[in-house]
Parts: structure tokens; C-alpha cells; sequence
């Protein structure tokens, strides 16, 4: 059976609104350690992506004055959750884009549920289960000495 | 190294990218989660770390003032430079400055904490 975005996607995703200022989407960033805010519109659809790109155009600007809407990148691809995960990775090479917002088809097209990057199909694609860290960074260990 | 290895020591460390290096510690390219990605449909098992290396890396110093790497970063869209040491006679990696270490900053602005 084929592995589905889904399975590895993560889900939730942190939102703004468009008239979020700067400043307060570059704090939301650094303590949630996370790498993108979506913008959402007042009915709670995608409306646009903030990275740290967009973030790092605007450095010596005053961020208090300047709105989310004001900087983010649009988004108008929709991902499925029950998408086959190599159609989505196809559709990151091909674009380049490596935040893939995902959409449940059921609530609204546009309605956020989770997030898929390129960190998420790695982690599929190194084969570690969860609590098996342990024994992995050991077995490094192991292996480094040797050499 | 196998680009499985790799992938595995980045998810471990939650690390979206690895410097490579040879044994005087210099400088030979970076591995990124993207490249991983790439790689999807490949062996990895089979595939060497040197098959997806990134030879084309951004650098700076710790000399360099951070408007500049902040301009390079901007200019180039990528999200991290690699902090060496004096090149080009020494190309030792010292650190990575990415993008989250900047917006960081931006945040403690925010909490009028400075740079």
C-alpha cells in the first residue's frame, strides 16, 4: 500500500491573520521554532505563506508597521491529504517549493490541516521509528571509532 | 557515508543541513533536506553522501558584518551561509549562520531585548 501525504505530514500548522504586523509573525516563528506561518483570511482560508525569506527582505524595516498580507507569498496550491506522498515530491521538485500546505477537501479546499516539507519526507525516508533514536546515535558512535 | 546515514544523523539532530568536510576540516559542499528529497526514488542505501553534494556554497566570516550576509543571503535566496575562517587561505568551517538566527534577533527586537 502506497504511503499518503498524510501519513507523514505533520498536522496543525501556525496561522495570522493578513493584518498581523511583522514583528509579531517573526516572534511567532522564533518561539514555536517553526519554519513558515500561513496567512489565512477572516473565514480561515489560506491566503498566503510566510517564510524566513520573506521575513529576512525585511530586516532593517520597522516590522511593527508592515502586515503579513504586505509580504507573503501567495498560495494557491492545493494539496490532498490522501494524495500518493511521490505526487506531492514531484510537485516540490517541480516547483521548487519545499512547504507544502496541506487542504482537507471535506471542510473547504482552502482550509489548512497540516504541513508537509522537506524534513517530513526525510524522516520517512531515513526509516527511523520514533524512540529508536538512541540506539541509532550509538551505533554512530560505534562507527566512528572504528574509523 | 550513505545518503541513508545522512539522512538519518540530520533527522536525529533535527538538522536541515550537513557540512561536509575532509579531514583539515575545510570545506568540500553541504547536504540539504531538499537534496535528500531529490534523491526520493533512488537506493539510498546505494548512494553516496559525495553523489548529492552541494559544491556550490555561500560563504562568510565572522568578520563579515551582518547587513552584508544578510544582502549575500537575500540576493543568492538561500537561507544559510557557512561561516569559515579566512579564505581563501584557510577554508575551515567554523559555524552556519542561517536564516533563523536572524529572525531570532528580529524577535528579540521585538522584546526590546537588542541584537
Amino acid at each position: 500500500m502506497s504511503i499518503r501525504v498524510c501519513d507523514i505530514m505533520h498536522n496543525g500548522v501556525i496561522t495570522c491573520s493578513c493584518e498581523e504586523s511583522l514583528r509579531n509573525v517573526a516572534a511567532m516563528l522564533s518561539d514555536n521554532q517553526f519554519r513558515s506561518v500561513v496567512v489565512v483570511n477572516e473565514n480561515g482560508e489560506v491566503w498566503g505563506l510566510i517564510t524566513y525569506m520573506e521575513l529576512l527582505a525585511h530586516f532593517q524595516e520597522d516590522a511593527g508597521v508592515i502586515q503579513a498580507c504586505q509580504v507573503m507569498r501567495p498560495y494557491r496550491i492545493e494539496v490532498d491529504p490522501q494524495w500518493p506522498i511521490e505526487k506531492a515530491i514531484e510537485l516540490m521538485n517541480k516547483l521548487k517549493y519545499y512547504h507544502l500546505i496541506i487542504v482537507d477537501p471535506h471542510v473547504g479546499t482552502r482550509w489548512p490541516v497540516g504541513m508537509l516539507t522537506s524534513f517530513d519526507v526525510v524522516r520517512y525516508m531515513s526509516h527511523l521509528e520514533s524512540g529508536h533514536f538512541a540506539s541509532f546515535l550509538k551505533l554512530h558512535r560505534q562507527e566512528s571509532a572504528g574509523h | 557515508m550513505s545518503v541513508r546515514s545522512v539522512a538519518q544523523i540530520m533527522v536525529v539532530n533535527r538538522l536541515r543541513y550537513t557540512v561536509v568536510i575532509n579531514k583539515q576540516c575545510e570545506l568540500k559542499g553541504i547536504i540539504s533536506a531538499d537534496s535528500i528529497l531529490r534523491a526520493y526514488a533512488k537506493d539510498i542505501d546505494s548512494l553516496r553522501a559525495k553523489d548529492i553534494l552541494d559544491t556550490c556554497t555561500f560563504t562568510t566570516t565572522p568578520a563579515t558584518p551582518l547587513q552584508e550576509a544578510i544582502a549575500l543571503m537575500k540576493k543568492r535566496k538561500i537561507e544559510h551561509l557557512i561561516v569559515v575562517g579566512d579564505p581563501p587561505r584557510d577554508r575551515s568551517v567554523l559555524g552556519i549562520l542561517h536564516a533563523s538566527d536572524i529572525v531570532r534577533s528580529m524577535a528579540q527586537r521585538v522584546k526590546g531585548e537588542g541584537i
